[in-house]
């Protein structure tokens, strides 16, 4: 109950500190954020009773800075979290975020908690996205160095947070080193010739207490079953990631690519194998004027990395995050099919081309329109197992298999072929109208049966019906046979800007197979805008199905209620 | 700059050598036996909880035959859902030839249990593994049992004993059945203990020398906290996982007609035992 009454004390401390974030050079400045709902249960989405009918998450940052140094605080309220939160064992409260740093031109150093990224992350990245509920920031010590123009080291070393357990008896931790050199930035004579050219290296390397053996089922399902057993001394304690990366550009051409190795990791995920892992990711990109072209190639095999070992909870404890290269969307309709990356075994391509159709000619109009056509297709990795895991009927305790690098293997994971127009009519209206055919694994991505293959039809229309009020509805229709078969949604937003906001939606199941299960979900929304303070309000029903943030997902379960969010930052 | 060069070079031979690199093979062959029994079917309205008491005791301890006592009192009180098991550790536990106590009932088992559960004093004892540093005191020991939780069975344990008197080995066999979903890794002991060994304890200031010794720990099947029930300890609910292990007990002063089985499921990471199920060697 006392740390109940913390909530609104923080608050209040929050609202009170408006007045003074100004003293001398000292500077003050934070922001909170409340996001609670009122829960409804409804059987037919499968929308659950809460007992508490009330949940919410809250927080407030504080962040003191003066000159080169700053030192913050967080502190997180989650005792009696969002039933999403809750069901990621997102739960708890306290402080698990403070720091303290001082830089100037040499170093910088930080001590406490602290987020930072390596490249593009294959080896480290410790991050936090609130919506996600992923908090893998890292408690210890970091140093940055700039010894020379254009040289950048870093070196962290700390244990990763999990949730709301505390870090004492952890038996894990990670150190790592970063070097990158800008070449542009050390020869002038590189950067006014138009080139960019950087090169940098990491390693990352983790420590784990090897406490317990790996018990293997040898033979499975034949009359000689037995048992093997990975013995302590045969459990790395150490693993190591390193990553070698480059990007090179001259005017509007660019091109960046990192390879990363891990070495020997048998863990829950990779059903305990000792084969390396690598992945590498490519990514070329060409603009002018009026027409862009980007491509990605992304290869990860065996590249789950954690600190803990026996830990498979999904985004828990990642050292390293594999990118999903896919284009991502924000389309209600196909946002439970978005493609979670496969640290493991994922191989793929990403294109995309932006083409402008000039302004003032026949089809471009007053305005000009874009075209944007995109493809991306991801299979797992190929995988042939070694003859000593075809022998025992297990990958477990073996090397587990050998893949040829470019190969991809027989699963199709995802696929999207899409192509979009957008077109500004007048100064009041403009429309974007896209279509897309999604192929999504199922299987491999959700652990349901089966393939979704999928054709969205997606329509916004706007109109600004003068300066400040504007109108938006959106459209969408996503026909399948698959899954929960086909759905449309419509929503219509009013917005006055810069303060208010109102919405209506809904998506209706219209082509479920099971007829009383052709529901609809609506949505009503409203927010308004005060300085930096935003309060929303919300009511209706969301389904159950997926939450993906840049490749990396997390189950959204059914609910029905009325929402409150508010968020200040001064 | 070339003294920064140097200084990177040798922090990243640090960091270089801070890979393990293992060879093969990796995997032996394991204690874990073949199980060879057939259990019976699982009748799920017949399992309740049984809670699980650790007494960390000594035959040099004078307080100690308070807890003995205090433990038959429950026993009488909880009969058969409660199960015990005695402890001998630390100093009050090591022998002492001249002064009469030359019998050693410490295990390598107790010991590691003493230090992980931060017992700096006894008697004490922990229920389920719940516990606070030190142990729970006796006159906490009823109400502590009392605070589980026994409204619903979390797993079923079915036991099968196999002893061959000729060999003098003994096979435990266990079937675990989940009843109620749990995230963390479960891991099953197998611990073997005696009742009526005769031999001498303090008692206040008294000696007694043929002190009537119950439930001790004679040693674990499995180690410590057990082994896996399956690859990664992860079960799932109402499916059966099996687990045997052997133990020879030939050599040892241990009369098999006084010992029995305790199988203990543990959820080490929530610090909590699950179910615990015993069932004689003989």
């Amino acid at each position: 109950m006392k740390k109940l009454l913390l909530l609104p004390v923080l608050c209040l401390l929050a609202l009170s500190t408006f007045a003074q974030h100004q003293l001398g050079n000292s500077r003050i400045s934070g922001d909170f954020g409340f996001n609670g709902m009122y829960y409804i249960p409804d059987s037919l989405i499968g929308a659950e009773k809460v007992d508490s009918k009330v949940r919410a998450n809250a927080f407030l940052n504080l962040l003191y800075s003066n000159g080169g140094f700053s030192a913050g605080v967080r502190y997180e309220f989650y005792m009696f979290p969002l039933i999403d939160f809750e069901k990621i064992n997102y739960k708890g409260q306290g402080v698990r975020y403070f720091f303290a740093d001082y830089k100037n031109k040499f170093i910088q150093v930080t001590a406490g908690n602290f987020y930072d990224q390596f490249g593009n992350g294959l080896t480290l990245r410790a991050y936090e996205d609130r919506q996600l509920g992923i908090d893998n920031s890292l408690l210890g010590a970091r140093i940055k160095v700039t010894p020379y123009k254009g040289v950048y080291l870093k070196g962290v070393w700390g244990v990763e947070r999990l949730n709301f357990d505390s870090y004492i008896g952890r038996q894990d931790y990670v150190r790592g080193l970063d070097a990158e050199l800008s070449f542009g930035e050390m020869f002038e004579k590189v950067q006014e010739a138009g080139f960019v050219a950087n090169v940098g290296a990491s390693f990352v390397s983790k420590f784990e207490k090897a406490d317990e053996e790996i018990n293997v089922s040898l033979y499975p399902g034949t009359d000689s079953a037995s048992a093997g057993v990975i013995p302590l001394d045969k459990i790395p304690q150490n693993v190591a990631t390193w990553a070698a990366r480059m990007s090179f550009g001259y005017k509007g051409f660019r091109l960046d690519g990192e390879y990363a190795q891990k070495m020997q990791d048998p863990n829950v995920t990779n059903d305990f194998i000792y084969k390396k892992g690598d992945a590498l990711f490519l990514s070329a990109t060409y603009s002018m004027k009026g027409l862009g072209v980007a491509a990605s190639f992304i290869r990860a095999d065996n590249m789950d990395y954690r600190t803990q070992r026996m830990q498979k909870t999904n985004s828990l404890l990642y050292i390293n995050n594999i990118p999903a290269i896919n284009r991502q969307y924000s389309y209600q309709l196909i946002s439970n099919y978005s493609f979670a990356s496969q640290p493991n075994s994922q191989i793929g391509v990403q294109l995309q081309v932006n083409y402008q159709i000039p302004k003032k000619t026949k089809l471009g109009g007053k305005y000009g329109t874009d075209l944007t056509f995109n493809f991306s297709r991801f299979h797992n990795t190929d995988q042939q197992p070694v003859a000593l895991a075809v022998d025992y009927g297990t990958l477990s305790g073996t090397e587990g298999y050998t893949s040829s690098f470019f190969k991809f293997g027989p699963d199709l994971l995802y696929q999207d072929i899409g192509f979009e127009i957008s077109h500004r009519f007048t100064k009041q209206w403009k429309w974007i109208l896209a279509y897309n055919y999604i192929t999504y694994n199922l299987e491999k991505l959700q652990g349901h049966e089966g393939m979704m293959r999928g054709h969205l039809v997606a329509s916004d229309l706007q109109w600004k019906v003068t300066p400040k009020h504007s109108l938006r509805l959106e459209l969408q229709h996503l026909y399948t046979k698959d899954d929960k078969g086909s759905w449309i949604y419509g929503m219509l937003e009013y917005a006055i800007s810069p303060k208010w906001f109102i919405s209506i939606g809904d998506q209706y199941n219209y082509g479920n197979a099971n007829p009383e299960m052709r529901l609809h979900y609506f949505n009503i929304a409203g927010a308004f805008v005060w300085n930096t303070t935003r309060i929303a309000l919300n009511f209706g029903k969301t389904q159950e199905g997926i939450l993906c943030i840049g490749g990396v997902c997390r189950a959204v379960p059914a609910s029905y209620g009325a929402g409150l969010s508010v968020t200040t930052s001064f | 700059m070339k003294k920064i060069f140097v200084f990177i070079t040798l922090i990243s031979a640090i960091f270089f050598f801070s890979c393990d690199r293992i060879e093969g093979p990796y995997l032996v062959p394991s204690e874990n036996e073949e199980v060879t029994v057939t259990f019976p079917d699982l009748d799920v309205s017949s399992v309740y909880r049984k809670v699980l008491i650790e007494e960390f005791t000594g035959h040099r301890c004078m307080n100690c035959p308070t807890g003995h006592q205090k433990l038959e009192e429950l026993h009488e009180r909880f009969g058969d859902t409660l199960v015990a098991v005695g402890i001998h550790v630390g100093s009050l536990a090591a022998p002492d030839v001249n002064g009469g106590y030359p019998y050693d009932f410490r295990t390598e088992v107790g010991d590691e249990l003493k230090q992980e559960f931060a017992i700096d004093g006894i008697p004490a004892a922990i229920i389920n593994r719940v516990y606070e540093a030190g142990g729970w005191s006796v006159v906490r020991w009823m109400s502590k049992i009392n605070a589980v939780d026994r409204s619903k069975p979390l797993a079923a344990i079915q036991l099968i004993n196999e002893y061959n008197a000729q060999t003098d080995v003994l096979k435990a066999n266990a079937q675990v059945t989940l009843l109620e979903p749990c995230s963390n890794q479960l891991r099953l002991a197998f611990y073997l203990i005696e009742d009526g060994i005769v031999k001498p304890q303090l008692n206040g200031t008294e000696y007694i020398e043929n002190y009537v010794h119950n439930h001790v720990l004679r040693a674990s099947l499995n180690g410590t906290y057990g082994t896996l029930l399956n690859t990664n300890g992860y079960l799932e609910i109402e499916k059966g996982y099996t687990l045997s292990h052997k133990i020879d007990m030939s050599g040892h002063d241990w009369n098999p007609a006084n010992c029995t089985v305790v199988a203990i499921l543990y959820d080490r990471t929530a610090g909590e035992v699950l179910q615990v199920e015993t069932m004689k060697v003989m």
